[in-house]
C-alpha cells in the first residue's frame, strides 16, 4: 500500500468523524394566539426545621431566551438583556398535613411563597400542596411522604480528568442511609468563591460636572482619587442549576461512596483563589426520581445517533375538576443532608498557573474627551469612546498614567474594563457568614 | 410450435373446406399435382384464397411445375425429398411471424419416429441445411416414446433447470411459449412441469441473470428434459436492481422487490461500502427515520416489524455502526427478496415485511475470490470447491479498521471515541443430486463503539442455519430447515469509580421449519408446512466490572416462549389471465415459565399502585397463550401480456417487540416477548397495484397503493426507563397504527443508461388512547410517526460509457421527519426547560442528497491474475447539511437548540475491489 493511499484513507476517515456534527440553531417562537401559559410549581419540602418555600410561575412562549450570565463590557451593568420569569402572583398556597392541619404560605417575594412558620417534614406524615391561583383555579398535589433518610458522611475534592479528557476538580460525596432503604438520591449544591479583581488599583477616576453636550467642547472635571470603597476582594454564591441523580438500586451496599456530584474544569476562574461548595443530598421517591431523570434526559444531547423521545412531563399536581390540564414542574418532600467544604487552588494545583480570567483585561487607553454630542458640523473621529464617556457609563477602572503610549488614540491614562478592576461586578464584598479563610 | 401444428391441422381440414373460387382453383391445381407427382402436399387451404393460379406445366421436374403454378402467387414451396412431401408456404408469413430459428431441423430422425397417434400424419418438417448449423444451439429434444395406443391430447413435460457454472438449481425461471404464455415457473429446486400437445413445440426459458434459452421439443409422450443454463454475465453488469422482469407483471405478489448485490455495486453509497439495505431504501415504500438510523420502516411500520432472514434464519440487527453499513458481506450475499405487500404464507411473525436475504453458493469448479479495500473496511471472500461439481464452501470476512486510523491520527481528542466492527460468514452447499441439496450457513458479526471514554457498547449477531431440500415424490418437494439466531448487546461502564458495571442483554431463538410444495396439477401448487420457534430472552443483567465496584449483580427473570405456525397456501392459476395465491396460517404463541408475572387492577393504569398480585409459573408452564388465523390472499389479472392488475389482503400477528424510548431505533433496544401484560401486535394490509412492462421487459412500471391498520402496537410513556426494568409493562402503551400510501416505480433494467425512479406518497400515524392521562399520547389522537415522510423521491442512474467506465448517480429527496418541538419554556431548578409541543407536531427541514460515483473496471486481459474494479464515489456531493434530529439542551441553565447531522459535507471515498 502506497504512502499516498494511506494518507488518503486517513483523511477520509477524519472527514467522516468530523462531518457528523452538532450545531446550534435558532429556535422559532410561536405566535401567542393559541398559547395558554401552564402553571409551573416547584417545591422541595425538607425535614429541616425551617421556613419552607414553594415557587409558582407560568411557562413562557419565548424560546429565544437571551443569556443573562455573560458580562458585556460595553454595556453598563443592568442594561443587558435578562431572562425574566412569569411569576404567578397572588395565589393562596398551603400544605395540608395528614389531611387535617393546614400550613399556610404567604407570597414574600413575587412568585415565592414561604411558610408562615418554620416546619420540618416528618416521617409517616402525608403532605399535600394546595394552590388556589388568582384566577380562582384550584390545584392539588398527590399526597407526598418521606421516603427515607440518609446522611452525607463526606464531601471531598480531588484533582482528576473527566470522561471528556478535561482536567479539573471533581467533587465527590460519601454517604449512608440512616432510615429506611433509600435508593434514589438527588443532589444540589451551592458554590461560593472568592474573586480578586486582577487589575485592581488603589486609585480611581472621579468625574464631576460632566456635560457631554457642551459647546464647543464637553465640560467636565476628571480627577484621580484614592479609592473610597474596597472592591478588590469579593465573594459570589451560585446555586446549582443541573440535575444530579444517583441510584443505588444496583449497588451491593446502600452506602454511597465516591459519588461524583460536580466537576469544575481547571480553566474555570471560580477556583482561582478559594472555593467552597455546600452539597445537599435529597432522598427521593421513585416518582420524583423518574421525573428528574426524564427532565434531565430531555435536556441533553446524548448520543447523536439516537435521541430520546421528548415530550411534556406532567407535574404531580393537577387541576381540580380538570385533571387533563398540563401542569409543569414537580413538588416533593425529601429528607436532606448538607455538607460544606473549602479548598484553595494551591491545595490542588500547587505552584501552577491560575486559570485564565474569563474577561479581557488588556490595558487600554483613549482620548480623555470627545467631540461635543451637540456639535452639528462634520466630525470624522475614528478614535474609541473617550475616557470621560466611559467613566460616566461606569465601564472602566483606573490603572495608571499612559506613559507608554498605549492605544490607537493614546490618552493620558491607562484603564481596563471595570470587571477587571472592580470585583463587585461579579460578586459581593460582604464575606458570607459561613466563610472560613 | 403452435404455428406448425396449426398449419398441419388446417391442411387436413382445408382439403374439404374450400370456399372461394380462386382458392378452389389453386387447391384443385395442387391436388392434381399431388396425384401426378406422388408427393404429399402440405398446406393451409386458407392461404390459397385470392392467390392467382399459374400455368399448369405438363413437363419438367416437380420443382419446375410448382414454380410455374405458383409463379403469380405469394406462395413458395419446399420439397422434402426424403419424405416425398411438398410444403406450400407463404413467404411473408414465414419471415415476418416466425422466428428465424424456425428453420433448420435435423429432420430425418424425427420422421423416422412414428408420428403421434392422435395425428393422422407426421408433422411437417422444414428443412434447411445451412441454417441448421448457424442458428441452432440445441438439437430438438424428442420427448418420450411414442405409443400408438395413447390417444391423449396432452403430454407432461417435467424437468429441472440448473446453472452450468455451479450446478445450482435455478428457481423462478419462467418457461413460456413463443407467444409469451407462461407454461410454468421453476420452484426452489429448479423443477418445472407442464403439459403440451403432442408434436413440435418451442419453449423459451428465462430468469434473472440467466442467459435466455430457447429449446425445441417434440412431444411423443410424457417425459423429462433438464436444462443446463448459463449465467448472463453481460446482463448482470448492466442491470442494477432487477426484479425478474416478467415477474413484475405476472407474479401474484404485491409489493415485492428484489435486489441483487452484484447488480447494485455501482450505486454510490457512503464510504464505498456496497449495501443492499441502503439500496432498498431507494425503493418505494422503504425508508428509515434518518441517514444514520438503524432499521427500516416499511410501509409505515415500525423497525421491529420486519422479518429479516439470512439464509432462512432471523438476523436481529443486520447493520453495523448505527445502521450506516450493512452487516452482510457483499461478496457472499446473493441478494435480498423484499415482501412489503403480500407476504408469502410460509413467513410470519412480523407485521410489515419480510427481507429474505440469501447467500451465494460457492463455486464448484475452481477456487474463486473477491476482495476489497475501502476507507473503512477490508473484505475478502473465497469460494472453495469441496467436491467437483457437487459441494462448495464460501467464506467471507470483513473488518473495519477505523480504530487503527484513529490511532494513526495521533489526535488526543479522538482517543475517546472509537468504533469498530467485524463480520464473518461461512456457507456450505452440497448438491446431493439434481433435486436435492443441503445448505448450511454460519454467521457472526460484532460491533463495538464508544462515544465517551468511560462506556463501551457492543452488540453481536450469531446465526446458524441448515437447510435440506429434497423431493419426496414426483410432485412434492420438501425443505427441512433448522436455525439458531442470537442477538446480544452489552454496555461496559468503566470510569474507574466504584460504580463500574457490565450490562448485558441477549435473545436467542431456535427454529425448525418444514415446508412442502406440491404441484397438484398444472393449475394448483400447494405450499404447506409448519414452523416452530423457541425463544429465550435475557431481558437484562448487570454485574460489577471489577473488584472495586460495589454494583450488586442483578438479573431480570429470563423469558421463554414458543411460537408455532401451520400454514397452507395454493397458487392457483385459474386461467391464463387469473392467478390467485391464497393462503391461511394459524399462529400460536405461548409465553412460558418459569416466570413471575404481576397482575394489575382492571380499569386502571398499570403502575406500582395498581398491582393486585403476582403469579409464579413453573418451568415450561404457559403463563399466557395467544394466537389466531392469518390470511394471505393475492390475485393477479393479466389485462394484457405486459399489463396486469394485482390485489392482496393479508393479516399477521407479532409476538415480539422492541422496547425503545428513542425517536429512532438503536442497537441497544431490547426485544420483549408478549406476556401476561403485553399483548401481541396485529396488522392488516390491503394493496392494489398496476404493473406494466415496456420494450420487451426493458422497462418496468408499477403503481401500487396500500392501506394498513395495526392494533396493539407498542409505545412508551414519555420519559420511560426501559433498560433493566423488571416491570416494563408499567411503561408500555399499546395502541393503534394506520398507514397508507401510493408507490410509483419506473425502472429501466438494461441498456447503457439504466436505473430507476421511485416516488412514494405515504403517511403513517399512531394513536395511544386511554382513560388515564398518563397512558395517552397527544390526547389520544392519531399523530404522525417519527418516520412519516409523505414525499419520498429516489432516482438512481447508471451510465456506461465503455466496458470499463461507468458513472452512477443517486438522488434522494424526502419530506423532513416529524419532531417534537419546543413551544415555550419554563423555569425549574434554577434552569430553563422546554415546554414541548404535542408529539411530532413539527417537522425538521426536508432532506435531499446527491451521490455520484465513477466505476472503473480493470482491463479484461485474459491471463490477468485478478480482475479489478475501482469505485470512486462522493456521498452528499451538494454538501447539504441534512438535519438528522434536533435536541433542546439545557446547558448552564440556558436552553439551546442543537441540530445534529450525520454527513453534513461531501464525503469522498475510493474502494479497490478485486476478483480472481
Amino acid at each position: 500500500m502506497s504512502r499516498g493511499y494511506l494518507t488518503y484513507m486517513v483523511l477520509t476517515m477524519g472527514i467522516v468523524l468530523f462531518s457528523s456534527c452538532l450545531e446550534e440553531i435558532d429556535l422559532e417562537t410561536f405566535s401567542e394566539e393559541n398559547f395558554v401559559p401552564n402553571l409551573v410549581v416547584e417545591a422541595t419540602l425538607t425535614d429541616e426545621l425551617k421556613i419552607q418555600t414553594i415557587y409558582l410561575s407560568r411557562s413562557d412562549i419565548r424560546t429565544d431566551l437571551e443569556t443573562d450570565t455573560i458580562y458585556n463590557p460595553y454595556l453598563p451593568l443592568g442594561l443587558g438583556p435578562r431572562d425574566s420569569v412569569n411569576v404567578e402572583r397572588f395565589a393562596n398556597v398551603s400544605v395540608k398535613i395528614n389531611g387535617t392541619t393546614d400550613m399556610n404560605f404567604r407570597e414574600t417575594a413575587a412568585g415565592i411563597y414561604t411558610s408562615d412558620s418554620p416546619f420540618a417534614v416528618e416521617t409517616g406524615s402525608a403532605y399535600e400542596v394546595i394552590i388556589q391561583t388568582n384566577d380562582g383555579s384550584s390545584y392539588r398535589s398527590v399526597p407526598l411522604a418521606l421516603e427515607g433518610k440518609a446522611e452525607i458522611t463526606d464531601v471531598y475534592a480531588e484533582r482528576t480528568t473527566n470522561e471528556f479528557g478535561i482536567e479539573g476538580v471533581m467533587i465527590y460525596v460519601d454517604g449512608s442511609a440512616s432510615n429506611g432503604q433509600p435508593e434514589n438520591y438527588r443532589y444540589t449544591f451551592e458554590e461560593t468563591y472568592k474573586i480578586i479583581a486582577p487589575v485592581w488599583d488603589d486609585e480611581e477616576f472621579q468625574l464631576t460636572n460632566y456635560d457631554p453636550c457642551a459647546l464647543p467642547v464637553p465640560t467636565y472635571d476628571l480627577e484621580i482619587i484614592p479609592r473610597t470603597i474596597q472592591n478588590q476582594v469579593c465573594y459570589n454564591t451560585v446555586p446549582s442549576n443541573t440535575i444530579v441523580l444517583n441510584n443505588t438500586a444496583e449497588r451491593s451496599e446502600s452506602a454511597i461512596t465516591r459519588f461524583p456530584v460536580h466537576f469544575i474544569s481547571r480553566d474555570d476562574f471560580i477556583i482561582s483563589h478559594r472555593y467552597s461548595i455546600e452539597v445537599s443530598q435529597f432522598v427521593e421517591d421513585a416518582d420524583a426520581y423518574s421525573y428528574y431523570s426524564a427532565l434531565s434526559s430531555f435536556s441533553q444531547s446524548g448520543n447523536i445517533f439516537s435521541q430520546v423521545q421528548p415530550g411534556s412531563l406532567r407535574a404531580n399536581v393537577s387541576r381540580e375538576g380538570d385533571p387533563d390540564e398540563l401542569v409543569l414542574g414537580f413538588v416533593e418532600v425529601a429528607s436532606v443532608s448538607k455538607q460544606r467544604i473549602f479548598f484553595n487552588y494551591e491545595d490542588l494545583f500547587p505552584g501552577e498557573e491560575l486559570p485564565p480570567y474569563p474577561f479581557n483585561c488588556n490595558l487600554q487607553s483613549s482620548l480623555e474627551s470627545h467631540v461635543s454630542y451637540c456639535f452639528q458640523g462634520m466630525s470624522s473621529s475614528t478614535c474609541p469612546q473617550s475616557i470621560i464617556e466611559r467613566v460616566n457609563l461606569g465601564l472602566i477602572s483606573y490603572v495608571g498614567l499612559n506613559d507608554q503610549g498605549i492605544g490607537s488614540c493614546p490618552g493620558p491614562y491607562v484603564y481596563v474594563f471595570s470587571i477587571c478592576g472592580d470585583c463587585t461586578l461579579l460578586g459581593s464584598k460582604e464575606v458570607p457568614e459561613f466563610w472560613i479563610d | 410450435m403452435l404455428f406448425a401444428i396449426g398449419l398441419f391441422h388446417n391442411s387436413v381440414l382445408g382439403q374439404s373446406d374450400a370456399s372461394s373460387t380462386t382458392q378452389q382453383q389453386m387447391e384443385d391445381a395442387l391436388k392434381q399435382l399431388e396425384i401426378e407427382s406422388g408427393y404429399q402436399f402440405m398446406y393451409l387451404s386458407d392461404w390459397l384464397e385470392d392467390e392467382e393460379v399459374g400455368e399448369h406445366s405438363e413437363s419438367g421436374s416437380l420443382a419446375t411445375k410448382l414454380d410455374a403454378l405458383l409463379s403469380s402467387s405469394t406462395l413458395t414451396y419446399y420439397i422434402l425429398e426424403s419424405e416425398k412431401r411438398v410444403f406450400i408456404l407463404r413467404n411473408s408469413i414465414i419471415y415476418d411471424e416466425l422466428p428465424e430459428h424456425f428453420f433448420g431441423i435435423p429432420g430425418d430422425s424425427l420422421i423416422q419416429q412414428a408420428p403421434a397417434p392422435s395425428l393422422s400424419r407426421s408433422a411437417p418438417i422444414f428443412y434447411s441445411d445451412e441454417m441448421r448449423i448457424s442458428t441452432r444451439e440445441y438439437p430438438i429434444e424428442r420427448i418420450g416414446k411414442a405409443d400408438a395406443n395413447d390417444n391423449r391430447s396432452e403430454f407432461r413435460l417435467t424437468g429441472r433447470v440448473f446453472n452450468t457454472r455451479n450446478g445450482q438449481a435455478i428457481p423462478d425461471l419462467a418457461l413460456r411459449t413463443p407467444q409469451g404464455n407462461l407454461l410454468d415457473v421453476t420452484d426452489e429446486q429448479g423443477r418445472y412441469s407442464f403439459t403440451l400437445a403432442p408434436g413440435y413445440h418451442k419453449i423459451f426459458a428465462s430468469a434473472m441473470g440467466i442467459r435466455k434459452m430457447e429449446r425445441e421439443v417434440f412431444m411423443y409422450n410424457d417425459g423429462s428434459l433438464d436444462l443446463a443454463m448459463e449465467e448472463d454475465i453481460q446482463q448482470l453488469e448492466e442491470v442494477v436492481v432487477q426484479a425478474e422482469a416478467e415477474r413484475n407483471v405476472e407474479a401474484a405478489v404485491t409489493g415485492g422487490q428484489q435486489i441483487v448485490t452484484e447488480e447494485s455495486k455501482n450505486i454510490p453509497i457512503v464510504l464505498g461500502e456496497r449495501d443492499i439495505l441502503q439500496v432498498a431504501k431507494a425503493l418505494p415504500g422503504i425508508s428509515s427515520a434518518g441517514e444514520g438510523a438503524t432499521g427500516l420502516n416499511i410501509r409505515g411500520g415500525k423497525t421491529d416489524q420486519n422479518l429479516v432472514l439470512l439464509d432462512d434464519a432471523v438476523i436481529y440487527n443486520p447493520t453495523h455502526f448505527f445502521g450506516i453499513f450493512q452487516a452482510l458481506n457483499p461478496f457472499t450475499t446473493q441478494g435480498v427478496e423484499i415482501y412489503k405487500g403480500s407476504i408469502p404464507v410460509e413467513f410470519g411473525g412480523r407485521l410489515s415485511s419480510v427481507l429474505d436475504i440469501r447467500s451465494k453458493n460457492g463455486s464448484v469448479d475452481g477456487i474463486k475470490g473477491e476482495g476489497s479495500i475501502g476507507p473503512v473496511t477490508a473484505n475478502l471472500a473465497l469460494e472453495l470447491p469441496v467436491k467437483q461439481d457437487t459441494a462448495s464452501l464460501i467464506v467471507g470476512a470483513r473488518g473495519a479498521y477505523a480504530d487503527w486510523i484513529l490511532r494513526a491520527l495521533d489526535e488526543e481528542s479522538l482517543n475517546n471515541s472509537e468504533a469498530s466492527f467485524f463480520d464473518g460468514i461461512a456457507k456450505y452447499h452440497h448438491r446431493i443430486n439434481e433435486s436435492s441439496e443441503i445448505r448450511s450457513t454460519a454467521y457472526f458479526s460484532r460491533d463495538e463503539f464508544s462515544i465517551t471514554s468511560d462506556s463501551l457498547y457492543n452488540y453481536s449477531n450469531a446465526l446458524f442455519s441448515f437447510r435440506w431440500d429434497h423431493p419426496i415424490s414426483e410432485k412434492t418437494n420438501a425443505a427441512l430447515f433448522m436455525g439458531y439466531s442470537d442477538y446480544r448487546f452489552g454496555i461496559d461502564f468503566d470510569n474507574e469509580s466504584n460504580g463500574d458495571f457490565a450490562l448485558d442483554y441477549g435473545i436467542d431463538e431456535t427454529q425448525l421449519k418444514y415446508k412442502l410444495q406440491t404441484k397438484v396439477d398444472p393449475r394448483h401448487t400447494l405450499t404447506y408446512g409448519m414452523n416452530a420457534k423457541y425463544y429465550g430472552v435475557n431481558p437484562g443483567s448487570i454485574e460489577p466490572l471489577n473488584s472495586q465496584s460495589n454494583i450488586a449483580p442483578f438479573e431480570i427473570e429470563k423469558e421463554q416462549a414458543l411460537e408455532a405456525a401451520l400454514y397452507i397456501g395454493d397458487l392457483f392459476e385459474i386461467s391464463d389471465k387469473w392467478l390467485l395465491d391464497v393462503g391461511a396460517r394459524y399462529t400460536f404463541f405461548g409465553a412460558m415459565g418459569s416466570n413471575t408475572q404481576r397482575m394489575y387492577a382492571d380499569a386502571s393504569p398499570k403502575n406500582e399502585s395498581t398491582v393486585i398480585g403476582e403469579t409464579t409459573y413453573g418451568s415450561g408452564e404457559f403463563l399466557e397463550t395467544y394466537g389466531g388465523p392469518e390470511l394471505r390472499l393475492s390475485a393477479r389479472y393479466l389485462i394484457d401480456d405486459d399489463l396486469s392488475v394485482k390485489a392482496s389482503v393479508n393479516s399477521a400477528y407479532q409476538f415480539i417487540h422492541t422496547l425503545t424510548n428513542n425517536t429512532t431505533a438503536s442497537p441497544i433496544d431490547t426485544w420483549k416477548l408478549s406476556d401476561l401484560n403485553i399483548k401481541p401486535q396485529k396488522g392488516y394490509q390491503a394493496s392494489l397495484g398496476f404493473y406494466k412492462n415496456l420494450n420487451d421487459n426493458a422497462i418496468e412500471i408499477s403503481l401500487e397503493g396500500y392501506y394498513k391498520r395495526m392494533d396493539d402496537v407498542l409505545d412508551f410513556k414519555t420519559g420511560a426507563d426501559l433498560l433493566l426494568n423488571e416491570f416494563v409493562e408499567t411503561e408500555v402503551l399499546q395502541g393503534e397504527g394506520k398507514a397508507y400510501g401510493v408507490e410509483f416505480l419506473f425502472k429501466k433494467n438494461i441498456g447503457d443508461l439504466n436505473g430507476w425512479l421511485a416516488y412514494t406518497y405515504s403517511r403513517s400515524f399512531y394513536k395511544f388512547d386511554s382513560e388515564f392521562a398518563e397512558e395517552r399520547v397527544n390526547n389520544g389522537e392519531f399523530f404522525p410517526s417519527n418516520f412519516d415522510k409523505p414525499h419520498d423521491v429516489s432516482l438512481i442512474l447508471n451510465y456506461k460509457f465503455t466496458r470499463r467506465y461507468s458513472i452512477s448517480a443517486n438522488f434522494v429527496y424526502q419530506t423532513g421527519r416529524p419532531v417534537t418541538y419546543p413551544v415555550g419554556t419554563f423555569r425549574f431548578n434554577n434552569a430553563d426547560f422546554v415546554v414541548f409541543s404535542d408529539r411530532n407536531e413539527f417537522r425538521i427541514p426536508d432532506y435531499y442528497r446527491l451521490d455520484l460515483g465513477v466505476n472503473i473496471e480493470g482491463n479484461h486481459r485474459k491471463n490477468k491474475l485478478a480482475h479489478s474494479f475501482w469505485t470512486i464515489s462522493v456521498y452528499n456531493v451538494l454538501g447539504r447539511n441534512n438535519p438528522y434530529s434536533v435536541f433542546f439542551v439545557t446547558d448552564n441553565g440556558e436552553i439551546k437548540a442543537l441540530q445534529s447531522s450525520i454527513f453534513s459535507i461531501p464525503v469522498p471515498s475510493i474502494t479497490y475491489n478485486f476478483k480472481f
